[in-house]
């Protein structure tokens, strides 16, 4: 069959094009290359909803950015994603760092943001108490927020899903060409879609997809950042996403109160060559400590429960996203250089995408039938000892925990699987099982069990994350066991 | 529905701590309720299927789950009542000095329970990888110990079929002979500090039975893979830093970490326990209860021992505490206890006089011999026990008639 | 010949020195009469108590085993490959025999724990 349209990337950018299309009478296909959505750029992300005022009001980030901020909300209630709008502060501590942090809040005004709050310092002090007393000043951008970015995107995938988007997992394009109106996706089985429009999201390898489809050339250049995660009982925990001024890459070293209950610092900004590259080390966990130390009291080392590192597909030439449609090929859009605010961005960078298929002559009719809707997830550890109680009579399972650290209940991981996500990060990232202090040290074994049981799959050829990552070698007495 | 009941005391937890701690509130006439989330009793003991177990408690040497069935079977004989494969969601402290918990499970459900007394006996969780920011990639194949003892003991599955431990505790070391029993290739245990962490027999019966390297004063500089672990770099420690010229690599699939233990606490924290940062657990006075009354604590939940059968035997003394204290014949601890040298914690720290009390410690140092010291407020010496060889990885445990004043114990070696 | 020990029958671990003249043992550094009997079975014929996880039917927990005492050190993989290569399902009781005097060695293979258990 012939697609109109095949989205590769099923991360923010492409999930939100899925998302879009699905509201349309089209036939259209989200292509990954990993076995699960969100597994790339999207998964290693700070989970912040941002504020609007990081970027220029002529870039195309700051007006997609800003056209998003409100999107959340209704997008939250028909997704049920993990979303909080608990604000973000931006704090200065020196007179120099209070220019910068006034010429980001009049950026601010300027992209639209009309409720930011300029602080003194006893204000800033009093929204956040255990902010560094030699504070000068700084300003709140109450319509920030923090969000679980892999959910985001799974529910994005799933409810596109419902809608009548096809999903193909496992297919990494490595050849595209385009004839009599129709362009060939080939991966590298050898497997192959068609579709009369491409949109590439490929995230860090927008570049060779590009490349191997005769469009634009391009280097998407991998920003590193590390970030390390701390226990839900730091005493750091602000209640805002508590910002520095920003230097000139990067929005800076924060501490984000994530949304699950944890609190995360980081991330480093730096360029690597490797776009596999996710070693954290040493000199940078104690060059972020350095940083938020002085900003905020109560970080420990000895509060850290996971450290990890993410990738910004960043081009390097220009630091703006590349959306547009490309001038080589024909019913080909690059959505690309898609970096920080791409989460942020994404509501409106899916409609954008949209729009711009419809320009180059892709016929959208919006759909009459009503829209499948996401049922609302049993989350157990939200709900009291009565609606247990009740939901128990119908849902053994919802009473029965399996992620003692993050109170996850059986049900939840049931129901992670029978929706698709059949790895240990995929149920991880959909139910947060694992992500707390033991770092899934007691649960994983039990998981594994459930995933096999509701799969079929042998606990054996469970993988962390798809491909190679298998996380068992067999059974007893798969080895001969020899003497010395 | 919501089940509502009421009993004298509540046991979470059904591992060594909580069966010898419910045998004794029994024992005593308290009703009392054993809880677990394991649908099983025994806890972490059913996981550890080597033998080494119960020589002090029942003068034999018994496997992590027989000693789990025999502590089972004296809880049972006292007629204790179980709730398996139930979890504590809550702990809430009533205006009468009650406590309410919020008792969570597949089969019943929701069960409201009302105590007088609560013992902590939760056990304690292992750091991971995560847990120590060790430096490198991000690869599936990579455990803490006990993940894989349970893997391995429980579900028969293979984790990997060349593996490099970090850490010397016994964890480690067990699970290097485990897989060397299951034909996997353990390359090397990498330990940090310069002597094991690990009991010395352990080092004997699960290293050097399989020509094993235990690389002492080496760190974990990198780990490598994309998707698997392809292997691991350790570098001996020089003047506190690691030495990369000098940069050991190996090739392996599966990294296990043993790198401490942490007791658990989560579930009092809100209740404004207070904590001992030396040991992780909560403080606790000569009864095994914390600052908030009624909220008692034992076993590897207050500080983390080398063996169960100290766990047990701590866990019968915090029940018999108990059942005194919901009698009203309980002693009131007044004075304190603390370590000066070479000892790093000392629990109980408050004590009632004129009590026979058991003290633990945990030494700094490693020797043939020393003297341990307890020293009233004056600073008189009110007793010494020689020991003989002692060191980090071996708790030491004392007797004392306690005194109505300060204790201050002091180890010190004694040289040839 | 002299070797040097650690004695694995408790946590204390003696450092024990054996020396075998003529088939006389001689043991030094114990601290308990079990180490001289430790020591002298080790340098003759070193023995260990074996314990095993063996799999059983999918969805059943492994049964957990040991060797009713120890067992020559050379014997041990032989064993150990043979309860790899089971699949048990039939219901068993702590200290009922698996396998009884495993090749004349008058060593049984017993289960140490009620099978099978709930997980």
């Amino acid at each position: 069959m012939i697609y109109d349209v095949a989205i590769i990337g099923a991360g923010a950018s492409g999930g939100s094009v899925a998302y879009q299309l699905s509201h349309y009478d089209v036939k259209a296909i989200l292509l990954e290359k990993c076995c699960d959505a969100s597994f790339g750029v999207s998964k290693a992300n700070s989970g912040i909803v941002h504020g609007g005022f990081h970027h220029p009001t002529t870039s195309l980030k700051a007006k997609l950015e800003v056209e998003s901020i409100p999107k959340f909300d209704a997008l939250q209630a028909e997704l049920h994603f993990p979303f909080e709008r608990c604000g973000i502060i931006v704090c200065a501590y020196s007179g120099e760092e209070l220019e910068v942090c006034r010429k980001l809040y009049n950026q601010g005004i300027a992209n639209g943001i009309s409720n930011l709050k300029w602080c003194s310092r006893e204000e800033m002090l009093a929204l956040e108490p255990k902010l560094n007393a030699r504070i000068t000043g700084g300003f709140l951008a109450p319509d920030g927020g923090v969000i679980e970015p892999y959910s985001y995107v799974q529910k994005l995938v799933e409810s596109a899903s419902r809608n009548g988007i096809d999903c193909g997992f496992d297919f990494k394009v490595v050849k595209g060409s385009f004839a009599d109106g129709v362009w060939t996706l080939t991966d590298d089985t050898g497997k192959e879609v068609k579709a009369r429009y491409v949109v590439n999201a490929a995230g860090l390898y927008a570049d060779e997809v590009s490349r191997n489809c005769g469009a634009e050339e391009f280097t998407i250049s991998p920003r590193k950042g590390e970030e390390y995660l701390l226990d839900r009982n730091s005493p750091a925990k602000p209640e805002h996403v508590v910002f520095p001024v920003p230097t000139k890459h990067s929005k800076g070293v924060l501490v984000i109160p994530t949304v699950g209950g944890t609190t995360m610092i980081g991330p480093t900004a730096d360029v690597v060559e490797d776009k596999t590259d996710d070693f954290t080390t040493a000199d940078n966990f104690s060059r972020i400590l350095k940083l938020v130390d002085p900003m905020i009291s109560g970080i420990s080392a000895r509060d850290v429960i996971n450290s990890f590192s993410g990738l910004r597909p960043v081009i390097l030439e220009q630091e703006d996203f590349y959306i547009a449609p490309s001038e080589k090929v024909a019913n080909f859009i690059q959505a690309a250089g898609i970096q920080s605010p791409g989460l942020t961005a994404s509501p409106a960078v899916g409609e954008y995408i949209t729009s711009l298929l419809e320009k180059s002559g892709l016929a959208l009719t919006r759909k009459t039938a009503p829209r499948i809707t996401l049922e609302k997830p049993i989350e157990s550890r939200k709900l009291s000892a009565e609606e247990l109680a009740e939901i128990h009579d119908s849902n053994p399972g919802a009473t029965d925990w399996v992620c003692r650290c993050e109170k996850i209940s059986e049900a939840e991981i049931v129901e992670a699987v029978r929706h698709g996500h059949t790895t240990l990060d995929g149920v991880k990232f959909y139910t947060r099982s694992g992500m707390g202090r033991c770092q899934g040290g007691f649960c994983s074994a039990r998981i594994l069990r459930i995933i096999s049981r509701e799969s079929g799959i042998p606990m054996a050829e469970l993988t962390k994350r798809g491909g190679n990552s298998y996380l068992l070698a067999g059974k007893l007495g798969d080895l001969e066991v020899k003497g010395n | 529905m919501i089940q509502r009941i009421q009993r004298d005391v509540a046991v979470i937890g059904a591992g060594a701590a909580g069966l010898f701690a419910a045998k004794e509130t029994m024992q005593g006439g308290c009703s009392t309720i054993v809880i677990d989330r394991e649908r099983r009793a025994g806890g972490i003991l059913n996981q550890c299927i080597h033998n080494g177990f119960g020589l002090h408690c029942f003068k034999k040497e018994l496997t992590g789950p027989e000693f789990a069935a025999e502590a089972e079977a004296l809880a049972v004989a006292a007629n204790a009542e179980f709730r398996y494969g139930t979890t504590v969601r809550s702990i809430d402290r009533n205006e009468d000095g009650t406590f309410t918990l919020e008792l969570l499970s597949r089969k019943e459900g929701v069960t409201i329970l009302t105590v007088k007394a609560v013992i902590m006996a939760v056990g304690c969780r292992e750091r991971s990888r995560g847990n120590l920011a060790i430096p490198g990639r991000r690869p599936a194949g990579v455990w803490t110990a006990g993940t894989a003892q349970k893997l391995l003991n429980v579900e028969g599955v293979i984790p990997g079929k060349s593996a490099v431990i970090v850490g010397s505790g016994d964890i480690g070391l067990i699970m290097a002979r485990r897989m060397s029993w299951c034909g996997v290739k353990v390359q090397a245990v990498i330990e940090i500090l310069p002597r094991p962490s690990g009991l010395i027999r352990n080092i004997a019966q699960c290293l050097e039975d399989f020509n094993i390297p235990l690389l002492l004063s080496h760190q974990v500089v990198n780990i490598h893979g994309t998707e698997h672990v392809a292997g691991l770099d350790a570098a001996p420690l020089v003047d506190g830093k690691p030495d990369m010229e000098q940069l050991k690599h190996f090739d392996c699939d599966t990294i296990l970490f043993s790198v401490g233990l942490v007791p658990s606490n989560e579930l009092i924290l809100p209740l404004g326990v207070e904590l001992d940062p030396a040991t992780g657990g909560a403080k606790v006075d000569s009864n095994g209860e914390t600052n908030i009354p009624g909220i008692f604590v034992a076993g590897n939940a207050l500080h983390v021992h080398d063996l169960v059968d100290f766990v047990a035997e701590e866990a019968e003394e915090t029940g018999r505490s108990v059942v005194r204290k919901l009698k009203g014949e309980a002693p009131v601890p007044e004075f304190a206890a603390m370590v000066k040298d070479n000892l790093r914690y000392v629990a109980p720290l408050k004590f009632a006089a004129g009590e026979k009390i058991h003290f633990r410690f945990r030494p700094t140092i490693t020797c043939e011999k020393a003297i341990l010291t307890a020293c009233d407020a004056a600073g008189n010496e009110l007793k010494r026990w020689t020991r003989m060889f002692v060191c980090p990885a071996e708790m030491i445990q004392i007797e004392l008639d306690a005194a109505a004043s300060d204790i201050t114990f002091n180890l010190e070696e004694v040289k040839k | 010949m002299k070797k040097s020990l650690i004695c694995i029958n408790c946590p204390r671990g003696c450092h024990l020195e054996v020396a075998v003249n003529n088939g006389e043992v001689q043991v030094s550094g114990n601290q308990c009469p079990r180490g001289i009997t430790y020591a002298a079975q080790e340098a003759t014929d070193p023995r260990r108590m074996v314990t095993a996880a063996v799999p059983a039917q999918p969805g059943m927990p492994c049964a957990a085993v040991r060797t009713s005492a120890p067992l020559p050190v050379a014997m041990i993989p032989e064993l150990l490959n043979a309860l790899y290569r089971m699949q048990l399902s039939a219901p068993a009781k702590r200290g009922d025999v698996l396998l009884a005097n495993w090749k004349d060695s008058g060593i049984d293979v017993i289960f140490s724990a009620d099978f099978p258990q709930e997980y």
